[in-house]
């Protein structure tokens, strides 16, 4: 049988709330040593008896001991994962799909543009720049949520920027009493960070429209199509490109995706039904 | 940090001729704000609009439930107020310092009658400030799309 169909077994080592509805599962591998991935690069997990769904691989790629996936609770898996107690089994399928390009970044500024859960998939990516700090230029991050309640990772974010590693700012569309930060979009923030078009690179990753407008903005600023990437989120059911589910114009995301440059997609995200 | 350094490093300036920097900065002035503090007020005559220069503004409404909502919060570099262009220049939505504020503030009545009096200052000035408000346009409309909205999966 191919072995990227067939689960591994991993152990749920512990899982922590970060949001209301958003789990992060730390998942330690039963009978291999190490797990290797690259940021950007996604799982399929399966919960036995309940089925299996497709997540962006979340933690640090250079710690290869265990992995970590941050999730929304929004069906009976998903909801299942979440309520899993550690010491459960969880099979793993992956890694799979086509990782950001950060050899491309190498020298240049970072532009993260993050939306919501979209956060998860460029985490990894955030470690990676940390670990090799001397690498990069700038480290952007712009992150938009719903809600301050519905931010992800705030802590250890607002942690890197205070230690100067990164420049990090947070936007929400609803904001609480207790809220200081920023109200409003986060196309907002685009034109605040101050990028140098010409020797940045941007990461996107959120709800599709999110992107749509969010690489408008760079590209307002100057950036090129071509410096824009983003992260296609589809039904991946096989992660192979066999079964078609995640199929999206000619490409199947699982398996050409899910990491794009802009002119890639950006003809279809116009195309109703697409 | 002079007034017309202050001016020039807005980003609201970028693009502008020095010659309609130098018609703003005529009727210019600064001012702060301690936290708290009213820059905007509901239904108040719209005399002055303001370009943030530090801290951070809120933009509120009265919601459906009595509620204070804040529509957005606004901070360095940004434009608060364009209801002095638009009759009957009363002011829509309060505005609000959340921590200590330094503004430049502009004298709308100074601004009229020199957009009135020379059309080439009042074009390049709405150039700019169409820009500004389709900009809030857009963020708004996309507030009202939800972007970050739930969908059931599996």
């Amino acid at each position: 049988m191919n072995r990227d169909l067939l689960p591994r077994p991993f152990i749920l080592e512990s899982n922590q709330a970060e949001t209301p509805n958003v789990v992060t599962l730390n998942l330690v591998p039963e009978e291999e040593e190490t797990f290797l991935f690259q940021p950007g690069q996604f799982n399929m997990l399966y919960l036995f008896g309940l089925g299996e769904v497709p997540l962006s691989l979340s933690s640090d790629p250079g710690q290869t001991r265990g992995i970590s996936h941050t999730l929304r609770v929004v069906g009976g898996v998903t909801r299942g994962l979440a309520k899993s107690l550690p010491g459960s089994r969880v099979g793993v399928r992956g890694p799979f799909g086509n990782p950001w390009p950060l050899h491309l970044a190498k020298g240049k500024d970072l532009v993260l543009l993050a939306g919501g859960i979209g956060l998860a998939p460029l985490r990894p990516v955030i470690y990676h720049v940390l670990r090799h700090r001397q690498d990069f230029g700038r480290l952007v991050v712009l992150v938009g949520a719903r809600s301050p309640e519905d931010l992800l990772y705030y802590r250890s974010l607002a942690h890197n920027c205070e230690q100067g590693l990164a420049e990090f700012s947070v936007i929400v569309d609803k904001g609480n009493p207790g809220w200081k930060g920023r109200v409003g979009v986060i196309t907002h923030l685009v034109p605040k960070a101050e990028l140098d078009p010409a020797a940045s690179l941007a990461f996107l990753c959120g709800p599709e429209i999110m992107m749509r407008f969010g690489a408008e903005a760079l590209l307002q600023e100057g950036l090129l199509a071509e410096q824009i990437f983003v992260s296609m989120e589809r039904n991946m059911k096989c992660g192979v490109g066999a079964c078609g589910h995640c199929q999206h114009g000619a490409s199947f995301v699982c398996k050409n995706g899910p990491v794009y440059s802009l002119p890639e997609v950006e003809t279809r995200w116009n195309i109703q039904g697409i | 940090m002079k007034l017309q350094d202050m001016l020039q490093n807005q980003y609201f300036c970028r693009g502008l001729a020095p010659q309609t920097q130098a018609f703003l900065l005529d009727c210019a002035r600064l001012e702060l704000f301690e936290p708290g503090q009213k820059l905007l007020k509901t239904g108040s005559l719209a005399d002055e609009f303001y370009l943030i220069h530090q801290g951070h503004v809120a933009i509120e409404v009265i919601g459906p439930q009595a509620e204070l909502l804040q529509v957005e919060i606004l901070d360095a570099g940004d434009m608060v107020g364009w209801s002095w262009l638009v009759k009957p220049y009363r002011y829509q939505f309060d505005a609000r310092a959340l921590d200590q504020v330094q503004a430049i503030r502009f004298d709308a009545r100074c601004l009229r009658g020199k957009i009135e009096t020379d059309h080439e200052f009042g074009f390049h000035l709405l150039q700019k400030i169409i820009e500004v408000m389709a900009g809030r346009i857009n963020h708004s409309r996309l507030q009202l799309l939800d972007l970050y909205q739930r969908h059931e999966a599996p």
